[in-house]
């Protein structure tokens, strides 16, 4: 891989998203890594990027980096950058927001749970590391990989299957939240095999109650019913 | 909901997309129908790579997808079709029916004059456009299937 200049970048994309507004989304934060990305890796900024104050760009901050490298590739090899960045920022968008938001913030968060038995802030800082081990790794890998494959940086995707990754954590995540539920059942309120019995029907009801819901009020409705139940020793 | 969604986006296949409407509806028939997509092969197969496993999608120009109508192959279950502009909407006019459910999801990437919501931002052209459509159709402006929509509807009709 080539070396590329990545660090300042790489903090200042940590801040990107500071100037957030409606009208042009991450566009300002965006011109301005963009910019600071190609000074520091020796290239003029593309003829055809629009320059104005209202450029409007918005994707999942996780993978910017990608949107980065390529387009850094693209302007050193053609000179400009064509509407790639419209392109991968929504495409990106899409992946990144499915991954991270929908599926890692819970598998991070049911993995670093059982340090809650050693301390509570544990769990915080656990689920921090587990959650951000993710975060940098992919905006480290996102400048190389998006200079490297430039234009084609989606194969890249395509090859490890991410937009399998996250029905895959989802698969961990709900499997981790069954185990925690039973432990907590056993150790907090068994009292004999027909307590057990009583609970497990009382989720069935709960699941079909949050699926005629549909909705992320899904688990808090579930944990709800169970929890208020189990309060009156049903 | 109707089982047809036409959803006019500038970003066509993006993240409210996906978690908003695909996952959360389960639909599994996706179609953009923009004559520049449907030009660009390259372009088309980066959105198709964004799509959960199983999804079947399809690229159209607008007058494909009015000669072939292939919305009309999936009644049952919810077909998703992707538009850039209102402009797109219209040239595809010959294929609306009450059967449709309009949205309008984000147009951003322009100038405007009119601020619907803090996705959708319209020229004057454009929103009298929607307004001479609201005579026929009820039209719906939100991101998402959940969050509550501004409605542009006759009411006379209603």
């Amino acid at each position: 891989m080539r070396k590329l200049v990545i660090f300042p970048t790489l903090l200042k994309s940590m801040f990107y998203q500071g100037n957030w507004n409606i009208t042009n989304m991450q566009g300002t934060g965006f011109r301005w890594l963009l910019k600071d990305f190609f000074k520091n890796n020796k290239t003029e900024l593309p003829s055809d990027f629009d320059s104005s104050p209202l450029y409007y760009f918005n994707t999942n901050p996780y993978l910017v980096t990608f949107i980065l490298g390529l387009l850094l590739k693209e302007t050193q090899e053609k000179g400009t950058i064509g509407d790639y960045d419209k392109i991968y920022s929504s495409a990106l968008a899409a992946l990144g927001d499915t991954f991270f938001w929908h599926s890692l913030r819970p598998f991070a968060f049911f993995v670093s749970i059982w340090a809650i038995v050693v301390n509570p802030v544990l769990l915080v800082i656990l689920y921090l590391v587990v959650f951000n081990v993710f975060n940098i790794v992919f905006r480290v890998l996102g400048f190389y990989y998006g200079y490297t494959f430039g234009a084609n940086v989606m194969f890249l995707f395509n090859k490890i299957g991410f937009n399998k990754w996250s029905t895959f954590f989802d698969a961990m995540t709900t499997f981790m939240a069954g185990v925690v539920i039973t432990n907590i059942i056993k150790y907090q309120y068994y009292a004999g095999s027909e307590h057990v019995i009583k609970s497990v029907l009382l989720f069935i009801i709960g699941l079909i109650l949050s699926k005629w819901v549909r909705g992320p009020l899904e688990l808090i409705i579930v944990t709800t019913i169970l929890g208020v139940l189990l309060l009156f020793g049903v | 909901m109707k089982r047809l969604i036409y959803r006019v986006d500038d970003r066509f296949i993006h993240g409210q997309v996906l978690e908003g409407w695909v996952n959360y509806l389960h639909i599994k028939d996706i179609i953009i129908v923009n004559d520049i997509v449907a030009h660009d092969s390259i372009r088309a197969s980066i959105y198709q790579s964004t799509l959960p496993a199983g999804s079947k999608f399809s690229v159209y120009t607008t007058h494909e997808f009015c000669e072939k109508k292939p919305y009309l192959k999936n009644k049952k279950k919810f077909t998703l079709i992707l538009l850039g502009s209102i402009d797109d909407l219209l040239k595809i006019e010959e294929t609306f029916s009450s059967n449709i459910y309009f949205n309008i999801g984000c147009i951003a990437d322009s100038s405007y004059d009119v601020c619907i919501n803090d996705s959708v931002f319209l020229s004057l052209k454009d929103f009298n456009k929607l307004q001479s459509l609201s005579e026929n159709y009820d039209i719906y402006f939100h991101k998402v299937p959940w969050e509550k929509p501004v409605i542009f509807s006759n009411t006379q009709r209603a």
